[in-house]
């Protein structure tokens, strides 16, 4: 199943299915989302795939130390960059919900 | 009142899109983490082993990186290579001077190899006057002292240690002589006539000489051929003397001798990751010899001359330089050629024929800059034969190189058990990847990015997040060694796993 067609038809409906539902997360935290935070969005979630797929394709080839690496190296980084992406979003939430209270 | 449940129906039906959406987000990430994972493991990802049976599966759009000259360099004058100066040639000529003097002079292990070679080569000049010739210049001083070494010391010992330790590799190496059982034939009539054999009287006149390499390339990959490329003959790549089937001794080169088509196919992936141990070089050695010699017998049957070269024939020709003229691929730290789909995964042969061809242009697709920041093959072989320098740092026959200690190289096979051979750096080589995403986007980063920043960053993550063997592993234990191979033999090749066989280490 995981080597056909089916499986990216599959994917593709669960992405849609995500940013549909990133869009009401986004609107219930009061991120203020616009066009360019959506995108740095995108590109984290890009990165955490790419965090998944490298050491699985390595554990694929039998490349157990390099998975292993490369899992820890690419993980800590997607982290780090997630914590402060999510940790910029919600500055910039307060920031707006403190223009609304003091005006 | 009647606002009420339209307000929870919405209120649900936004719980239930985040809720449904943090699972399709987990439920991505699985499928992302499967996907890949058989990305890695499937055998469509073993190079030149994919669905395609005629090749192309993996293609490598060579034209931006196509050059007006082949990316060796010239610095001196140039000569016909020969049979003595590689070590296969010299040390078949050796072998029986050699055999013949012990057997006279009753040597033995004891009675050290300085006499040998001392008496050797009292003897070489009535028996052999070209090796005598070349073991007494000043640059191979020291080669009939190698030869030796590796002909009345290692060789012998290897035997013992075969015995001891080989239990683990009859299945590798049944598989690997396996693959010699069908062989093309060598010539055994001089060129003139083995190169025309059943050849069609009138040469059917192509349309063009494209036309005709399309056709080429089309039938040599129905032959079993995974790449095909077509270039010159530069009378520098043939050997100057011993044409095979013709008198010994020095030859002109046939004047049908123009082109020079290359064929190649790659080692079976586990057994190539497995160097030197479970590999072999028999398999793709077989594979291209077969697909150029039905090659060589179509293109005569189209009314031109042709003649094989091929690991499992003979050669008349060089044919690592002959990659690289027709662009098939660029010469590495180890002095071998690369491939952009097989990296050094590859064992060429080649056609000669006089048939009108178009010839491929060579292509520079940054070999050399990323071998003078790797040198993780330098830094795994087990010989220690192959350079570290920067830079090429050696001229052979007046062409600039990364110096090759052949006799180092070619030593370390009489010591090394299993399969014969070394080949550990066809394995460790970062061009030598499987077919997947992953490596093609290596592949193309490293290619088309100028800056060398991530060919860099490739070769650093190779050499810190993988695994790599002590080099003296790869020795039997008599030098110290666990008979290491690059990665651990496939499941199938382990010869415990299906006889009664008594691996005791």
């Amino acid at each position: 199943m995981f080597d056909s067609g089916l499986i990216w038809f599959i994917l593709g409906i669960l992405f849609v299915l995500i940013a549909a539902s990133a869009k009401v997360w986004a609107e219930d935290l009061k991120l203020n989302m616009n066009w360019w935070k959506w995108i740095l969005v995108a590109l984290w979630y890009g990165l955490l795939n790419f965090t998944i797929a490298v050491p699985f394709t390595f554990w694929g080839e039998n490349e157990n130390k390099g998975a292993l690496s490369l899992l820890l190296f690419l993980g800590i980084i997607t982290i780090i960059l997630g914590i402060g992406l999510f940790s910029f979003l919600w500055s910039k939430r307060a920031v707006e919900s403190n223009k609304q209270v003091t005006s | 009142m009647s606002e009420k449940p339209t307000n929870t129906n919405s209120l649900s039906r936004r719980s239930f899109l985040k809720i449904g959406g943090a699972a399709a987000a987990a439920a991505s990430l699985g499928s992302i983490a499967a996907v890949s994972y058989v990305a890695g493991a499937d055998y469509d990802s073993y190079t030149g082993w994919e669905d395609v049976f005629e090749g192309g599966a993996q293609f490598f759009d060579r034209t931006p990186f196509e050059v007006a000259k082949p990316t060796y360099e010239v610095v001196g004058e140039t000569r016909r290579i020969s049979i003595v100066d590689q070590s296969f040639g010299r040390h078949g000529l050796l072998r029986p001077v050699r055999t013949a003097w012990v057997e006279e002079t009753g040597w033995k292990e004891a009675d050290g190899l300085e006499a040998a070679v001392e008496g050797i080569r009292e003897r070489l000049p009535e028996v052999s006057p070209d090796l005598a010739e070349f073991y007494s210049q000043e640059e191979n001083a020291k080669k009939l002292e190698l030869d030796l070494l590796r002909q009345l010391i290692y060789e012998p010992q290897q035997r013992r240690d075969s015995a001891a330790y080989d239990q683990r590799f009859e299945l590798a190496m049944a598989w690997g002589s396996a693959w010699g059982a069908v062989r093309p034939a060598s010539p055994d009539t001089p060129p003139e006539e083995w190169d025309f054999r059943g050849m069609r009287a009138e040469p059917l006149v192509p349309k063009s000489e494209e036309k005709a390499s399309q056709l080429i390339k089309k039938a040599a990959h129905t032959f079993g051929a995974t790449l095909c490329n077509i270039g010159p003959l530069n009378p520098d790549w043939v050997y100057a003397n011993n044409v095979r089937g013709g008198e010994p001794g020095p030859f002109d080169i046939p004047e049908w001798w123009q082109t020079a088509i290359v064929v190649t196919t790659p080692h079976e992936w586990d057994q190539m990751y497995a160097n030197p141990t479970y590999g072999t070089s028999s398999d793709a050695y077989a594979r291209s010899s077969i697909a150029g010699a039905r090659l060589a017998a179509f293109i005569r049957s189209l009314g031109y001359a042709a003649r094989l070269h091929s690991p499992n024939n003979g050669y008349d020709v060089v044919v690592p330089p002959i990659c690289i003229d027709s662009g098939m691929a660029q010469q590495g730290r180890f002095v071998y050629s690369i491939a952009p789909e097989l990296g050094a995964n590859h064992r060429p042969a080649v056609v000669t024929t006089n048939m009108p061809l178009k010839h491929d242009k060579p292509i520079d697709f940054g070999v050399h800059e990323f071998c003078k920041a790797c040198k993780i093959c330098a830094e795994q072989c087990p010989s220690g034969a192959i350079s570290f320098s920067d830079e090429p740092d050696t001229v052979v026959r007046g062409y600039k190189r990364w110096a090759l200690d052949l006799e180092a190289c070619y030593n370390f096979w009489g010591q090394v058990l299993g399969n014969g051979g070394c080949r550990v750096c066809l394995a460790v080589c970062p061009y030598s990847r499987k077919d997947n995403w992953l490596h093609s986007l290596s592949r193309t980063v490293s290619t088309s990015d100028p800056t060398d920043l991530a060919d860099k960053g490739l070769i650093w993550m190779q050499e810190n997040f993988f695994e790599f063997p002590d080099v003296k592993d790869y020795y039997p234990p008599t030098y110290g060694g666990t008979n290491a191979s690059y990665r651990n033999g496939p499941e199938w090749m382990r010869v415990e796993e299906y006889f009664d066989v008594d691996v005791t280490w």
